[in-house]
């Protein structure tokens, strides 16, 4: 079953410089229980998918639903959907317990919310203090709690990492770990793969507004083909086992060997039986970054109609 | 629909511009009260002349007395910007994002804004209104006018500061809907009101008594209708209209536009 669905969603905005194709005929769906990564260059259109999809943008053509409806239908969004976005901001003035006092008010939330949700990301200090002295991550974090409020089955959230330093980024997904491994669902969105590798199970690439691709990570690292990285002191004699055990490697270095399309189960063995001195071995995850450089790297080389596929943001 | 007037209340009273601009709505008024009773002194009893038998002539007709209760409506445009504050200050610090994520049918957000600056507006010219009486009423006492002030129209001029301020009110959620920038929706209000109907109607009366300003001006100080104003009634129509006009043309552009 699926939570979140974008069918054929197109999104053009007019601009003085005329009309500007932000997303372009985009489907895709959030899996129930998964995280998904939404992925693709600054610029895809990921803001404008992620803000159709919670009503706060149009759609040119194409819908957007979740749970079957589309957000300005759902009965009580807050409990549906929890949302992080990038340009949504706080009155300054208000402190953190205000904030979201404002928000389980109009939600017709429970009030003693709003202390859980600040234990939970851990604000609980800084309650009473103003929105004006927090820095980038508290913001995040109030953000996040904001999200929270309403106990959603759905977490959407739009470049996180952004304002997060890597100890936050690592909670994060900690957090978003254990909502999903609850039977959560997330969509999170970010221009760098690594920082939702780790986390996603499922990704959706776009590039110019167009979907490159929807996939499980694994069949994404399949895509590109294995790659395995031994150290050793002799390397030209693993390189030349390994291709009589019809596997292609070459020399990255005087005592490195990158065997690819193959699998660390593949090597070791062949390894074993040319009796090699192995000192490191290890699968390179950095491929994944690079399957992704390719996928939209590939997109938007040919181009085809060109047409700009721009993220207006005011 | 409660839950979101009271969480508009929250928003608008967790922060210090309000609290300023409803203290500033009720300086306002003290200080035209004082300024109209000191005025009419000084038109009655001439230059240099005068003294407390002329000022309470003067303030003993009826006008006299109706201009100093109408002063309690002075503080109507501090009561506007009340209203502008409500949706500019949403996209200002943008957190009109989050008001949209909670309550996805924009309407209902709007309608929450203005039965909450309704409210407001009232309660401020409430107020208003008590500061009004609390300075004129000793003081027309000491002159013996105290029947005048009680039997007069005092009830009805009050009645039209209420109706008037809470109309300003909406008329200020109306513009700020309007013209989302803080901003220029303030100085527009400002220019509008002070500068241009000003103009209009102290130059040109028979277009001036048409504007936001005259049909204000109408309401709360025409209840004999002269040449320059409309009747109170239709000043008080007007003013429901332009509300009613700036609040729906408002609402459909805040329904139209998308949030980036």
């Amino acid at each position: 079953m699926t939570t979140a669905v974008v069918e054929h969603a197109t999104k053009y905005f007019g601009t003085r410089f005329g009309r500007v194709l932000a997303v372009d005929d985009l489907s895709f769906e959030v899996g129930e229980g998964r995280v998904t990564g939404f992925l693709g260059p600054n610029g895809a259109g990921k803001t404008t998918t992620m803000r159709m999809m919670l009503g706060l943008v149009t759609p040119t053509s194409g819908s957007t639903a979740i749970d079957g409806r589309p957000y300005h239908h759902l009965a009580s969004p807050l409990r549906q959907v929890g949302a992080v976005l990038e340009a949504s901001g706080f009155h300054p003035g208000r402190s953190a317990a205000e904030h979201l006092g404002v928000v389980v008010e109009a939600a017709g939330l429970a009030a003693p919310r709003v202390g859980e949700v600040l234990e939970l990301v851990g604000l609980a200090d800084a309650a009473g203090r103003k929105v004006r002295g927090f820095s980038m991550g508290m913001r995040q974090r109030l953000a996040l709690a904001t999200a929270l409020l309403g106990q959603p089955r759905l977490l959407m959230l739009d470049e996180p990492a952004n304002g997060l330093d890597p100890e936050g980024m690592r909670w994060l997904r900690a957090l978003l770990r254990t909502f999903a491994d609850q039977g959560g669902s997330v969509l999170i969105s970010s221009h760098v793969l690594a920082e939702v590798a780790q986390v996603a199970d499922e990704v959706v690439i776009i590039v110019q507004g167009r979907l490159v691709a929807q996939t499980s990570l694994s069949a994404l690292t399949d895509r590109a083909g294995l790659k395995v990285r031994v150290r050793t002191p002799q390397a030209e004699a693993l390189r030349d086992a390994l291709a009589g055990g019809g596997i292609h490697a070459e020399l990255a270095g005087p005592d490195v060997v990158v065997a690819t399309g193959a699998s660390l189960e593949q090597v070791g063995p062949l390894a074993f039986a040319a009796q090699v001195v192995i000192y490191e071995m290890g699968a390179e995850r950095s491929n994944l970054e690079e399957v992704f450089l390719q996928l939209t790297g590939e997109a938007v080389a040919p181009g085809p109609g060109g047409g700009g596929g721009g993220e207006p943001r005011s | 629909m409660t839950g979101l007037v009271r969480a508009e209340w929250r928003k608008l009273l967790s922060t210090a511009a309000a609290w300023w601009l409803a203290a500033g709505a009720v300086a306002l008024t003290a200080v035209s009260t004082a300024g109209t009773i000191l005025a009419n002194g000084r038109e009655g009893g001439g230059p240099g002349g005068g003294g407390a038998q002329a000022l309470a002539r003067v303030l003993d007709s009826p006008a006299g007395v109706r201009n100093v209760i109408a002063s309690a409506g002075a503080g109507d445009l501090f009561v506007l910007l009340l209203g502008v504050l409500a949706l500019t200050s949403e996209y200002r610090h943008a957190t009109i994002t989050q008001s949209f994520l909670t309550t996805p049918q924009r309407g209902r957000l709007v309608a929450a804004k203005l039965a909450a600056l309704g409210v407001v507006g009232l309660a401020v010219s409430v107020l208003d209104c008590i500061v009004n009486l609390a300075m004129a009423l000793p003081w027309l006492g000491t002159r013996h006018l105290h029947t005048a002030v009680v039997t007069g129209d005092t009830g009805v001029v009050l009645a039209t500061v209420l109706v008037g301020t809470t109309l300003y009110a909406l008329l200020g959620v109306g513009v700020g809907a309007l013209v989302r920038n803080q901003v220029a929706a303030v100085v527009i209000s400002l220019a509008w009101l002070l500068v241009l109907d000003g103009l209009l109607i102290g130059l040109v009366p028979a277009a001036g008594r048409w504007t936001p300003g005259g049909a204000a001006a109408s309401l709360h100080r025409n209840l004999a209708p002269t040449a320059h104003f409309l009747p109170a009634w239709g000043g008080g129509l007007l003013l429901v209209a332009y509300a009613l006009a700036f609040a729906g043309a408002g609402t459909r552009l805040v329904l139209r536009r998308d949030v980036t």
